[in-house]
């Protein structure tokens, strides 16, 4: 099969499907090696099947070009800490340094080869990683939930998950993520209303039975962000 | 719904998204304004690595709508997120400065000078012979960063005019926004005070800060000499139970009345601020990235002219590339570049300066400096230089060239019909129906045009490039003979076929103008270089840069980053025209100031509608 697709839940795990079908599609098209990683013994031979001619072919994004997407799309900025980053706080200076530790670890804990089907299991992990790593720091330190979640009803002080998450409000929240870290024109309708109703199951499921307290609102807020975060439009390109 | 539409509907949302972007398309179609808008968003990102702004993003859309996806390129490329230079093309050539492919090294000079040649929109062939490299520009010199280790060493801090040795112990130095708290610190305002290392009692930072008294157990560094005070990365350090210490020692806060003369004064060229006075290597011994993370970045910081702090995260500086230090006052690391991207991760591309590789090299304190005729782009500068000649007998430096600019492997070129008067006496003849068939088409070649690269040396232990043009002189000796390393590497395994080529200097021939490797496409530089034979490496990389095949590698290479795969056999075909227009200029980009020779932003812009524009 040359492209294979699957149904999936927008958890934590289509960053695993969305590799899986593409770590499937680029084996199959070039042998195992990576879009930029051409294979040296054969450098310069040509894709026998003429009907790609015209194409462009999916891609991965480097872990850096990943990392640099969710510092846009956070608004975190790790990489340039003067725009949220302040000293007189020191909460936001520890997140900040915690932020910026993980990163560097996540960083330099990569395989060497750029190729899709060598770095496999570590690099999704590590995006994986990264995405909860920016996540934690939206939901955690008070600040920058202030500023990421201006004008929404998750800026300020929270209630217990239950009281936080009415239908409304889930609605709020999913838009809310889906608009900043996705775009609000990037996509058909279509796969913008699937999106915003795997984000609501895995909110909903994720909320069952916890404790009605602010921390495991948070925690809620911080699962269904990870799954944004670390899905195929932060990844792919 | 339309049809695109309901495949999503029926795949699911991400596994449509993939879809959209990997489908086959069927040439010719007009696109949609919504399937324009989606193109265009990955095509920015697929050049970014981030996604666009919505304005960029719209004017992006109506390219593709009016059919110029080049158009649309330029845009993204233009970006002022620079991510077409952060990301795409710092990746994209950090792989081709090593054997193993790793795109995911630091910014180094490699790097750095392909995207600063890019930027500058200069011809791109002269990444193999130009006399060129791009450093931080002046004004991101000015600080000094170095690593201190947290480590148990008795905290010591110095009374007003007290000598060092009477140090008194204290528990507590707190440096937080530029502020030292010091209980009971002593000084009064106008104090100049300096950091010590301990052990020799040498003077750390090199200059005198002048104290400002905040109250009896808080002092800011007002100033000093240079008009900065020493800060903090994070702003916020508290350093308890610990001193800081570097690698040599511990390093004591100390004041006194009197005015200190620096440490040393390292001449410079001043016509190339790149060497700072007065400045101790141990300061900048900092490597960013690291396994060991376990250090607190310490900075100069400056004051406006009005007094206020410049926050260096808006000003950001760094080390400068050469150290002015005795032995260390080599081209010694790449520190200089990782610390550019450290403290300018998104604006660095903007503040790269162009310079020379002999500025840089005059600045080096060794008897004999790399001399013009054998600079040769990014084959030496540092970060491939230590691939290309550390240890062996530099034919590696070819086989690199090939591998990176040529996309041929050495059994590509191979040709058994060169005559083979260069192949040195390392390579074994007997028995020769073996060396016919397995040695020679490679030697042939490899031997002849590595001649280039004779004088070069990298050393390993101490990580620089040794140039020692007079070291091949006089009959090879038994030592040389096992000599692996060291200037006279070139003589290695002599004894081996003595008959043999011997290299004494760095001339070199190219038999490959004859015989299959031809068609490389071996055009005459316009300095008139002859292709047959040269002196040094700058006048064989010339000579390699005009190659048809060089242009076509880049090509190639430039086709599947855009495209994400290799070409079909038609494509290839087209590739070949692209290349030509690379090598002549495409003057139909006059208006991006992209339509010179070899000009690389170009050749994006070119190559993406083979790919991009076109829906089922």
């Amino acid at each position: 099969m040359k492209y294979r697709y699957k149904l999936f839940r927008l958890t934590p795990l289509c960053l695993f499907t969305v590799f899986g079908l593409v770590g499937c599609q680029l084996d199959s098209e070039f042998g195992g090696g990576g879009p930029h990683s051409p294979v040296e013994t054969n450098e310069l031979d040509p894709l026998s099947d003429e009907s790609l001619a015209g194409t462009h072919q999916l891609t991965i994004k480097t872990l850096h070009q990943v990392v640099e997407a969710m510092d846009q799309r956070t608004g975190i900025r790790a990489f340039l800490p003067s725009e949220t980053f302040d000293a007189s706080n020191p909460r936001m200076t520890g997140t900040y340094t915690e932020l910026r530790l993980q990163i560097q670890n996540a960083l330099t804990s990569l395989p060497t080869s750029p190729q899709a089907s060598a770095s496999s299991p570590s690099h999704y992990l590590t995006i994986f990683h990264l995405a909860y790593i920016f996540c934690r720091v939206l939901n955690k330190n008070p600040e920058a939930r202030a500023r990421f979640y201006e004008g929404t009803p998750f800026a300020g002080a929270l209630a217990g998950p239950t009281a936080t998450f009415t239908p409304e409000n889930r609605g709020i929240l999913i838009n809310h993520l889906l608009d900043r870290f996705w775009g609000v024109r990037s996509f058909k309708s279509e796969s913008r209303l699937e999106a915003e109703a795997d984000l609501d199951d895995l909110l909903q499921f994720v909320q069952a039975g916890t404790a009605q307290n602010d921390f495991n609102t948070r925690l809620v807020m911080r699962a269904v962000c990870t799954a944004a975060l670390g899905s195929a439009p932060i990844v792919l390109q | 719904m339309n049809r695109t539409g309901a495949k999503l509907k029926l795949l699911g949302f991400l596994g449509g998204f993939g879809l959209l972007m990997a489908a086959p398309i069927f040439v010719g179609a007009q696109l949609s304004p919504e399937a324009a808008e989606e193109q265009a968003f990955r095509l920015y990102q697929r050049i970014n690595g981030q996604p666009p702004k919505l304005e960029t993003l719209e004017a992006m859309r109506d390219d593709f709508l009016a059919g110029q996806v080049d158009r649309a390129t330029f845009r993204a490329m233009n970006s002022p997120s620079l991510g077409f230079y952060r990301s795409t093309l710092k990746s994209m050539f950090n792989a081709l400065s090593n054997p193993q492919r790793d795109e995911t090294l630091p910014l180094n000079d490699f790097s750095a000078t392909v995207v600063g040649i890019v930027r500058d929109n200069l011809p791109f062939n002269k990444i193999l012979y130009g006399d060129i490299m791009y450093t931080g520009d002046d004004e991101s010199m000015d600080f000094y960063t170095f690593r201190a280790l947290p480590n148990n060493i008795s905290r010591t801090y110095c009374g007003v005019n007290t000598n060092p040795a009477d140090c008194v112990d204290i528990e507590t130095i707190t440096f937080e926004d530029g502020i030292f708290t010091i209980p009971n610190h002593g000084l009064i305002d106008g104090q100049r005070f300096r950091f010590l290392r301990v052990a020799t009692q040498e003077n750390f930072l090199g200059a005198n800060n002048i104290a400002e008294v905040v109250n009896d157990n808080q002092i800011r560094m007002a100033s000093n000499e240079r008009g900065y005070f020493i800060g903090d990365f994070r702003s916020t350090l508290t350093i308890s139970q610990q001193d800081v210490v570097d690698d040599e020692g511990v390093i004591l806060l100390i004041h006194e009345f009197a005015s200190l003369e620096p440490a040393s004064k390292a001449s410079r060229n001043p016509s190339l601020p790149l060497v700072r006075d007065n400045q101790s290597q141990n300061n900048i011994n900092f490597a960013p990235g690291s396994p060991n993370n376990n250090f607190l970045n310490l900075q100069y910081r400056a004051f406006d002219e009005e007094g206020e702090l410049v926050d260096f995260r808006e000003d950001p500086k760094t080390i400068p590339l050469l150290n002015p230090a005795g032995a260390a006052s080599r081209y010694q690391d790449n520190h200089h570049y990782q610390l550019i991207e450290w403290f300018m991760p998104q604006i660095w591309p903007s503040r790269l300066q162009r310079r020379t590789q002999t500025e840089v090299y005059a600045q080096v304190s060794t008897t004999e400096r790399v001399s013009e005729a054998d600079i040769m782009g990014l084959v030496t500068l540092r970060e491939m230089a230590q691939h290309n000649f550390t240890a062996g007998t530099n034919r590696a430096a070819f086989q690199n060239i090939m591998s990176s600019f040529f996309c041929k492997n050495m059994s590509q070129v191979a040709d058994s019909s060169a005559p083979d008067n260069r192949v040195r006496r390392d390579i074994a003849r007997s028995p020769f129906s073996e060396y016919q068939n397995s040695c020679r088409g490679c030697h042939a070649g490899m031997d002849a045009m590595s001649g280039a690269f004779a004088y070069f040396d990298f050393d390993a232990n101490n990580e620089y490039l040794n140039y020692s043009p007079s070291a091949l002189v006089g009959a090879p000796n038994d030592n040389d003979n096992s000599g692996v390393s060291g200037p006279r590497k070139q003589y290695r395994a002599h004894t081996t076929y003595p008959p043999g080529h011997l290299p004494t200097d760095n001339s070199w021939q190219n038999p490959w103008t004859a015989g299959p490797n031809i068609v490389l496409g071996w055009n005459l530089p316009s300095s008139g270089q002859s292709l047959q034979s040269g002196v040094g490496a700058r006048a064989l990389g010339e000579v390699l840069a005009h190659t048809d095949a060089f242009g076509e590698c880049m090509t190639r290479r430039s086709f599947e980053r855009i495209c994400g795969r290799p070409p079909t056999a038609n494509e290839l075909k087209e590739l070949k025209e692209v290349s030509t227009d690379f090598r002549l200029g495409m003057p139909e980009y006059a208006s991006e100031e992209a339509d010179g020779v070899y000009n690389f932003k170009a050749l994006f812009a070119r190559i993406t509608p083979m790919c991009w524009g076109r829906l089922p």
